[in-house]
């Protein structure tokens, strides 16, 4: 499945970046439900770096570098906590940000979460996110599709993305 | 698209939802500009965009639509909706049919850039001033600090992941694409043009390959290439090259770009690209070429005492601890290791 985000920016891609970019993901994924905390303080660490960045390289291609620079931050955590730990050599393979089987049942328990709260949106914006996100096609491709407008489209994503947040958060602090 | 229609969300969660929105359907400059500005307004906002990019990445996972069909979704809809075909693979026989694969509208659009590349540039000559094209356009430079790494996306498709303290000029136009490595180590995974050579230049040496991977290191006195993938030609411009395949490295002494005698190398690929991974494979190294390279990543330096500098070291390490490799030196006994002046560590014999 190709990523859309691929297609339409030109996002930096890179092993290199790819790892860390999960390592990204999994660490929101897991504390998406936490109503002020962890996301805060990676969020807070990010804005000040952003601060300090050059303008023109930020608009170049500011949500692969606003991702980058949020993935540089943890990886700097990991060290950090590492560093505080005595030596092995064994924790050399922290740093691989490979995918454990802890993460797996997470990003499992994720999926499940998430079908459940696409499901519950209107049909006209699950056809949309599908269209989107599992056939890649682009708005325009998918206002003709539909008979909608393209303003149409993207106000169904918008809402879509907003209800699933709150979805999301909300399951997740039930459990 | 639309330019810079201003998202005035006050709520930053909604904000993050129509940013998130707009730039997935490509951004123009005004957009790009607009967003930075609204990232550096508030951490709440970057919050919100990485609560938003965790639950976007779990879309494109085919598992967040189980059990919803799109022609099901479809049926319900409303009248003005197009039926699809039986499956998202059919063809639509009519040319005219207004649904097209992204790839064929992508063609398209990159046959109609290019034919009005060319008509600019027959315009251009046409009135005799200089083509636009005849001469490189100014370098982009990239670098890197110390224990910084990076990948850079070139406009061709290639990638060059810059390794520490590295710094490269890149030069892309029609005719070639030159890269100019003047300090430190890259890799660059080639993407293929037959006609236009991929070509890196350090001083008059010359390292050409037309889709592969290999990477170029520099240091004070010598030249190293490694091939990974596909094969490089290296030598002086216009002068005899040597052929490397996957695997070889040749070491190049001077800057002078001679290559007549120089044995070629045999090497690990996983070893020549582990600093991707942060990591440093030594297999029977002098320590003092380790610690050089620890010092090629970290502030804090490591000085090795001459008595000690061809001992041999074989292991694999993280390239931001050198605390880890100091430790590994401990455990052999006869080492002594203390505080440097310059805030580093100093190693002798005991």
């Amino acid at each position: 499945m190709t990523n859309p985000e691929r297609n339409v920016g030109s996002e930096v891609i890179g092993e290199w970046f790819e790892a860390h970019y999960r390592a990204l993901v999994r660490f929101l994924r897991r504390r998406l439900h936490s109503g002020h905390g962890e996301i805060e303080d990676l969020a807070q660490e990010t804005f000040m770096r952003m601060l300090r960045v050059d303008r023109s390289e930020l608009i170049r291609d500011p949500r692969a570098y606003l991702h980058q620079v949020a993935a540089n931050v943890l990886l700097e955590w990991r060290l950090r906590a590492r560093q505080q730990r005595p030596h092995s050599s064994s924790a050399i393979d922290d740093l691989e940000a490979a995918e454990s089987i802890e993460d797996r049942a997470d990003h499992e328990q994720h999926g499940r979460q998430l079908n459940l709260a696409v499901r519950e949106l209107p049909k006209m914006s699950q056809a949309v996110l599908i269209l989107r996100w599992q056939h890649d096609l682009t708005n325009e491709q998918i206002a003709l599709r539909l008979g909608i407008t393209r303003r149409m489209v993207k106000r169904h994503l918008e809402s879509s993305y907003v209800q699933l947040r709150d979805r999301l958060s909300r399951t997740l602090r039930e459990d | 698209m639309d330019k810079g229609n201003g998202i005035h969300q006050r709520d930053p969660a909604k904000a993050a939802a129509a940013w998130h929105a707009q730039l997935e359907d490509g951004a123009s400059d005004a957009n790009r500009a607009e967003f930075a500005a609204w990232v550096r307004k508030s951490p709440a906002h970057i919050a919100e965009f990485l609560r938003l990019s965790a639950i976007r990445d779990g879309l494109a996972d085919p598992h967040a639509f189980d059990g919803i069909d799109l022609d099901e979704l479809l049926k319900d809809l409303p009248r003005n909706v197009h039926p699809l075909g039986p499956t998202e693979r059919s063809i639509h026989p009519q040319s005219e049919s207004p649904v097209r694969t992204p790839t064929l509208s992508k063609r398209i659009f990159v046959l109609a850039a290019t034919v009005l590349i060319a008509a600019l540039i027959g315009w251009l000559s046409a009135r005799g001033s200089r083509p636009p094209f005849a001469r490189l356009k100014p370098a982009s430079v990239y670098t890197t600090g110390i224990g910084e790494q990076r990948s850079i996306l070139l406009v061709d498709g290639s990638i060059a992941e810059l390794n520490t303290q590295s710094r490269i000029l890149v030069q892309l136009d029609q005719a070639r694409r030159d890269i100019t490595l003047t300090e430190g180590e890259a890799l660059f995974r080639v993407a293929k043009d037959a006609r236009r050579p991929f070509r890196v230049l350090i001083d008059a040496t010359v390292v050409q390959a037309v889709g592969t991977e290999f990477t170029v290191r520099r240091d004070a006195t010598r030249a190293v290439v490694t091939v990974i993938d596909g094969r490089v030609t290296v030598g002086k411009e216009g002068e005899s090259t040597r052929l490397l395949s996957p695997g070889e490295r040749l070491v190049l002494p001077g800057g002078d770009g001679a290559v007549a005698t120089e044995p070629i190398e045999h090497v690990s690929p996983n070893s020549a690209t582990a600093w991707i991974a942060r990591r440093l494979v030594f297999d029977d190294l002098p320590l003092e070429a380790v610690a050089a390279e620890f010092n090629r990543y970290n502030r804090r330096q490591i000085h090795i005492e001459a008595p000690l500098h061809d001992r041999k070291v074989t292991g694999v390490f993280n390239a931001n601890d050198p605390d880890a490799f100091v430790a590994f030196l401990q455990g052999r006994g006869d080492l002594v290791i203390s505080n440097s002046t310059d805030g580093g560590l100093l190693i002798r014999p005991r």
